[in-house]
């Protein structure tokens, strides 16, 4: 069975939700891609709050993506991370076997923490530990909540004011945003775009997943636009 | 993305990290000798000192100087629900044969850092373990000595052994920077001090802001920082910064945090700046004690201290 988007010419799903795809893409967030660039060019530690399905972990990946040449970049999902799991041997299973890490050089890691509202205040403290002795080169933290995150009094004091915050996006951010990945402007218009965005409590992933719905809807119907009837009966099935 | 500020002003690092680590032989605000000096005479230690004012960075440096000497085990408190137990950290300082055949630990030097969630049972237990010789020395860090809880004996063996921090002056926060960035003309003396001014006289602040001024000030296109930088960086944090980019919004203000947290500073002893040779160790020898260690730290004993970095040398 062929992809919706394969019918219009696309090879992978423009409206994917894959943070890996698409990070050229990423609207409103400049100023973050910058401080990125910079903090983990200077060996600092940053934190960037972002309400879920803003794009945190894509700008991780974004990260990933640009450093992982030259250096080793590490991602952990603390969601994902046992509670009772003691972060450095994840750190050594993912920076490889040429790292032994913690007992030879380089030390170069970069590590990505996302979600890290689920850290334990112990790996919190190995982190830290890791980073003052040179082995972790640059940290970039990720949370929905700083207030929920286990950061120890002096691991606080280490990041400072390195902390940003993912804007709300507007209606031409959501209209850029979809409008990066498809390039047809006319498959789906600004204003449909607009529709759907408020449709979606003006959060990017959902407004991405309901453009999908629609999209898929209309390829099935075999139009080459969506039109309103798209949206009115994905709308429909919702309910 | 351009270059980075600070390779446009000839370094090809960050002169401003705050780790610890780069920069050991740069212990500002405390006698490494004297601290040295009471370790190889095996007595205990308390080392107070506000975060960012360069704790660790000495227990880097203690490391450093001892590592060819002593095993030495760095232990940190700051974590929840866990039991601690110096015998098996102690078994883990031991070496592999000394621990086969029966032979127990002795002169370890013992790090413990943030020593403020201590117990009095846990520190009844390293005193048990000083006094039969295992344990040559134990240093405690804390960022404040009274948030301690400790028994009378150790009190007193800590008599006129409890270090504080010194607060810097602000010649000696310009010669802290100086160190870093040389004569470099971007950054001016008397910027300096405004900034450790503005820093509440915090070292690490101190790095941080003029990181922060600095890259400001370049990222801009201008040559040297001014009282106009410092204004808009530190001035007052809500500001926007002159870009032509996107704002961003930085979020929670931590300094109420920071500033209770802050030590007053009691300027006592006199101490001096010393340059400490960094020694390089090869640590050929070290594969088959790590493996030892990680054995250790792979049980699934819920009561092993599972955080313990083990610092050997040539056996």
């Amino acid at each position: 069975m062929v992809p919706w988007y394969e019918k219009l010419d696309y090879e992978e799903n423009p409206f994917t939700t894959n943070p890996k795809k698409f990070t050229e893409c990423l609207v409103n967030v400049d100023a973050i891609l910058e401080e990125i660039d910079y903090r983990i060019s200077s060996g600092n530690m940053l934190v960037i709050i972002g309400k879920d399905g803003f794009g945190k972990t894509s700008l991780l990946m974004y990260a990933a993506k640009k450093f992982g040449g030259r250096r080793r970049v590490v991602h952990v999902d603390c969601e994902l991370l046992d509670k009772n799991l003691n972060i450095t041997k994840v750190l050594q299973e993912k920076y490889g076997i040429i790292g032994r890490l913690f007992n030879k050089k380089p030390r170069n890691m970069i590590l990505l923490l996302d979600n890290v509202q689920n850290l334990s205040k112990q790996n919190n403290d190995r982190i830290k530990y890791y980073y003052d002795q040179g082995y972790i080169r640059s940290i970039i933290f990720t949370t929905d909540n700083l207030r929920n995150c286990k950061f120890s009094p002096s691991l606080k004091d280490r990041i400072g004011s390195r902390i940003v915050k993912i804007n709300d996006l507007d209606e031409d951010d959501a209209i850029n945003l979809i409008q990066c990945r498809v390039e047809d402007e006319e498959f789906l218009t600004g204003e449909q775009i607009t529709k759907l965005f408020s449709l979606s409590d003006k959060n990017p992933f959902k407004l991405l997943e309901i453009c999908e719905r629609v999209a898929e809807h209309a390829v099935k119907k075999s139009r080459g636009r969506v039109q309103q009837i798209d949206i009115d009966e994905v709308l429909g099935e919702k309910k | 993305m351009s270059k980075p500020w600070y390779r446009k002003v000839g370094f090809f690092d960050n002169p401003f990290s705050i780790k610890p680590s780069e920069y050991n032989e740069e212990v500002i605000a405390y006698d490494l000798d004297y601290i040295t000096r009471k370790i190889d005479n095996g007595q205990m230690m308390f080392i107070e000192g506000a975060y960012g004012t360069g704790k660790t960075t000495i227990l880097k440096s203690i490391i450093n100087n001892f590592r060819g000497k002593n095993k030495i085990i760095y232990y940190n408190f700051n974590r929840a629900h866990k039991k601690f137990d110096v015998k098996k950290l102690l078994a883990g300082a031991n070496s592999f044969i000394r621990n086969m055949i029966g032979m127990n630990p002795y002169n370890v030097i013992l790090l413990i850092d943030e020593a403020g969630f201590m117990k009095v049972s846990d520190a009844k237990s390293i005193l048990k373990h000083y006094r039969t010789g295992a344990i040559k020395s134990v240093i405690f860090v804390n960022h404040d000595y009274s948030a301690i809880r400790l028994p009378d004996e150790i009190e007193e063996l800590l008599e006129g052994n409890v270090i504080r921090t010194i607060r810097l002056s602000k010649d000696e926060a310009v010669e802290f920077i100086r160190k870093r960035i040389g004569d470099s003309q971007f950054l001016s003396n008397m910027s300096i001090r405004k900034i450790f001014e503005l820093s509440h006289y915090n070292p690490r602040k101190l790095l941080q802001n003029c990181e922060d001024v600095c890259r400001f000030a370049i990222e801009i296109g201008d040559n040297e920082v001014s009282d106009f930088h410092i204004s808009e960086v530190l001035g007052s944090s809500r500001k926007e910064k002159k870009r032509k980019k996107q704002k961003v919004q930085k979020a929670e203000n931590q300094v109420e945090e920071r500033k209770t947290e802050q030590a007053k500073t009691i300027p006592s002893q006199r101490r001096t700046n010393r340059k400490i040779k960094e020694e390089i160790v090869q640590d050929s020898t070290i594969t088959n004690i790590e493996k030892k260690a990680a054995t250790v730290d792979q049980s699934d004993n819920e009561d092993l201290p599972e955080y313990n970095v083990v610092f050997f040398d040539r056996d």
